[in-house]
């Protein structure tokens, strides 16, 4: 009945996923949970290694199901309840593809179907069916109503797997179903430019809501929004290289995440506050968190020196070499509007100064650590050695008939329009930093230190306790004064997720009064059959 | 290769802080004052190296401002001075453009690490100023040099300035080069652009903690940027330079215009600084993008 095959593609997505899920079952090593998580695995293993549509939908509703589950545990009735209509809605969607190209075709293995056969119209519902599939599960804008609630309310834990693995099954989706089953004369080009806009507005939306949000955990959520928005854009490009670039950052993006969420699931465990106006100035108590994180927003800004900055320069030279300004314009906006976030997200917990005492504070498993260690050191390795991630994916690349990315060390990162040698940059920012620690820690001169955390510049008086000084967690209000992003601020896709609901309650309204047996309703149902044999008669 | 590296430390520090004392003097003069001497500014870095740090706040505070002049530092040494030269390259050869772009950001995050750490949220207050400023600036300067990119098809510096050799890419993309000034100038922290320095505002903006040696590190180091970010605009838009001569003519022509456009006019507030870069400037390097 199943059948399955072992990709590199799967592999790697499979292979990513089975790291998280390891590092976190490190920490739950004891819940109830346990079994959930690990149908949710071999969900994926069936997804990600599925040889025929069957399987694959078995493996992505499982997956769906037992993440339900799991949510359920801590989310609100009306969290769950949107997480799960939109992700049916994302599974028929899913299905009615997977019937429509049974009905054109007649088989559902991936190497027999052949798309040439099919009408262009037809494919073109296929292809549309397809992407919202993708679309829900990964969260693009519009759809991505489901995805802040959940990832807010769910375990904090588990957030992290919702952002680093789940999110990506659309990813997998994309690469798996356009790419390697479709292929890439198949698809008309206006709905790729489509796909493309949809991911860039969506990373900019996205950037925005993120910047605004006073709740950690909201921010992280709006951020791997943007992100994905990032990778639907470079993979709408169809080829070896935007392919390369979608896997590089899915790597990045999967433990930039890991690391994110299980940093902040620690600062909420240890204080039992998830609020930027509630947390600050944690750095000096618990400073190899502080470190960790400042690892995670550094990849997750892409800057160099650390991995993060190798897939965002993969995305903007696939978009150079298309000759796609307007789009990588786009992108480099939001890339350049999420600094605001990440310096929110490492202020608002960790800098400033603190909003309460520290007395009733948990002390931290070490077991948290482990996860973000690991992390932390998959980013600064890909930081030293960028192809390493590119000989992880080029077998992807073979496999799916492209051709492979040639490199001559693992220190240097080569495009068709640039390369860049990260081992290089790493070094020289090592040596300068230690250089100039060295000469500014050598002048002695003499120092007053501050005699306590209110010993500040305030405008020639000593602030006092009740004084707000935390500022930082107000990062993000003024932008509501900049015409476009207010407009994007204050608007939101809710009313018409909403006015969707009202309609389908009002029409099942009507729709009950069918079956519902009454007497009325009998009466009423027996007068409309006998009208309509009536009317059959008459003709 | 040190003494390349040293040599063009030392050419970016003295530049940086020759044109920093010429702006003193130009911006007195255009106030009716006579200004202090060019090399004012310099003995100032020097003086204050040596002067008492009035307060300290631990090492997060201390690794933010050496991060912030980490950046600055690589900045310039990923960026070559001359046109396909054997020396004053640095490490020019291992990077590109790309990453120039956010060797240029690495210095503010690292600021604002430190200055968030120091716990006053005045200093944040400029911090958060400088960074909601920076999606402004960033567009139109991101517009440009992809406008560049493309018409060089390279992200090469070296390759972009040898592109140039006929015609340099301000006379054949004015567009692009209108709009990566507009921004230029928002970098280099001159007015209408400069709400973040709040120099007006002695109790806000990053500064505010700063004394002693970090605030001579951070002079020094502000001062080797701007001498980064003249040479990045000589080295796309007026074909680079062939000899250190060229090289001081050209960006002292830059910084010129500069200071001029930075005196005549008044200072924009953030979200005004943000709202004209991204209707002005970027619109007209969007404009410049389809002529490409």
């Amino acid at each position: 009945m199943f059948s399955f095959e072992i990709t590199p593609l799967g592999s790697l997505f499979f292979g990513l996923s089975a790291i998280v899920f390891i590092s976190l079952y490190l920490i739950r090593k004891e819940s109830k949970e346990l079994l959930l998580y690990t149908i949710l695995l071999t969900s994926l293993g069936f997804m990600f290694y599925a040889h025929d549509f069957v399987t694959l939908f078995v493996g992505w509703e499982s997956m769906t199901w037992s993440s339900y589950f799991i949510i359920t545990r801590k989310a609100t009735i009306k969290t769950t309840q949107k997480y799960i209509i939109f992700n049916l809605g994302a599974g028929f969607a899913l299905l009615g593809a997977i019937v429509l190209i049974y009905g054109a075709t007649g088989t559902l293995y991936y190497n027999e179907i052949d798309f040439s056969y099919i009408s262009p119209a037809l494919r073109v519902v296929i292809y549309i069916l397809v992407f919202i599939t993708i679309f829900i599960k990964s969260g693009i804008v519009p759809f991505h109503y489901w995805v802040v609630d959940t990832y807010e309310e769910s375990d904090h834990l588990f957030s992290a797997i919702l952002s680093a693995i789940i999110s990506k099954a659309g990813i997998f989706l994309f690469i798996l179903f356009f790419i390697q089953i479709v292929g890439t004369q198949y698809i008309e080009s206006q709905l790729l430019d489509i796909v493309a806009w949809l991911g860039v507005i969506t990373s900019i939306v996205a950037t925005f809501k993120a910047i605004s949000q006073d709740s950690i955990k909201r921010l992280l959520a709006y951020s791997s929004i943007a992100q994905i928005g990032y990778i639907i854009t470079v993979l709408s490009i169809l080829n070896g290289s935007a392919v390369e670039a979608g896997l590089y950052h899915v790597t990045i993006h999967i433990f930039v995440k890991l690391l994110l969420f299980v940093n902040i699931a620690s600062i909420i465990y240890i204080t039992g506050r998830s609020q930027f106006s509630q947390l600050g100035g944690l750095i000096y108590k618990y400073p190899v968190l502080f470190f960790l994180l400042l690892i995670g927003i550094i990849a997750l800004a892409g800057m160099p020196p650390l991995g993060g900055f190798n897939s965002k320069f993969l995305i903007y030279t696939t978009l150079l070499e298309e000759k796609r300004a307007l789009l990588l314009v786009a992108i480099m906006f939001s890339s350049a509007s999420a600094f605001l976030y990440c310096f929110k997200l490492i202020y608002g917990i960790y800098l400033g100064q603190p909003t309460h005492s520290s007395d009733e504070y948990k002390s931290l498993p070490k077991s948290f650590y482990i996860a973000q260690f690991i992390g932390a050191i998959v980013l600064v390795t890909l930081g030293i050695f960028p192809s390493l991630g590119i000989a992880i994916s080029n077998p992807i690349l073979i496999s799916l008939g492209f051709e492979p990315t040639v490199y001559r060390t693992l220190f240097e990162l080569n495009s068709s329009f640039a390369s860049f040698n990260g081992g290089m940059i790493m070094l020289v920012f090592v040596v300068v930093f230690i250089t100039l620690l060295i000469i500014v820690s050598s002048i002695k001169n003499r120092a007053v230190k501050s005699r306590d955390r209110l010993d500040i510049s305030y405008c020639g008086e000593v602030p006092k306790e009740e004084n707000n000084l935390h500022y930082g967690y107000g990062i993000g209000e003024e932008l509501g004064r900049i015409g476009f992003i207010r407009a994007i601020l204050s608007n939101s896709v809710a009313p018409y997720w909403e006015q969707l609901v009202t309609i389908t309650r009002d029409s099942s309204v009507l729709l009950k009064k069918v079956y519902s047996l009454t007497v009325q309703n009998i009466g009423l149902l027996i007068v409309i059959f006998f009208t309509i044999l009536l009317f059959i008669g008459v003709r | 290769m040190l003494l390349d590296v040293i040599y063009m430390l030392v050419l970016a520090y003295s530049f940086g802080f020759l044109y920093y004392g010429l702006y003193r003097n130009i911006t007195a003069r255009v106030h009716g004052r006579f200004g202090p001497s060019i090399a004012q500014s310099f003995f100032d870095s020097i003086k204050l190296f040596l002067k008492e740090n009035s307060t300290s706040f631990g090492w997060m505070f201390y690794a933010g401002i050496i991060i912030m002049a980490t950046g600055s530092v690589m900045t310039v040494l990923f960026i070559p001075y001359l046109n396909s030269s054997d020396y004053l390259i640095g490490f020019s050869p291992y990077g590109n453009l790309i990453v120039v772009l956010y060797l240029m950001v690495l210095g503010p995050l690292g600021n604002a690490m430190g200055i968030g750490s120091n716990g006053n949220p005045f200093g944040v207050m400029g911090i958060t100023r400088g960074l909601t400023r920076l999606i402004g600036l960033e567009l139109p300067f991101y517009i440009a040099s992809i406008g560049i990119m493309i018409s060089s098809q390279t992200a090469d510096i070296g390759t972009i300035m040898a592109s140039q050799s006929e015609t340099y890419n301000i006379v054949s993309h004015p567009l692009l080069f209108i709009g990566a000034f507009i921004s230029f100038l928002g970098f280099m922290g001159k007015s209408p652009f400069d709400v973040v320095g709040a120099p007006q505002e002695v109790y806000s903006g990053p500064a505010t903690e700063f004394s002693g040696k970090f605030f001579g590190l951070a002079l020094s180091q502000s001062a080797i940027a701007s001498f980064a970010k003249l040479l990045l605009m000589v080295n796309l838009f007026l074909g680079g330079a062939d000899t250190l001569v060229e090289l001081v003519a050209k960006t002292f022509v830059l910084f010129l215009v500069a200071v001029f456009v930075g005196n005549v006019y008044a200072r924009f507030t953030t979200a005004q600084s943000v709202e004209f870069l991204i209707r002005v400037p970027s619109v007209i390097a969007l404009v410049g993008l389809f002529f490409i």
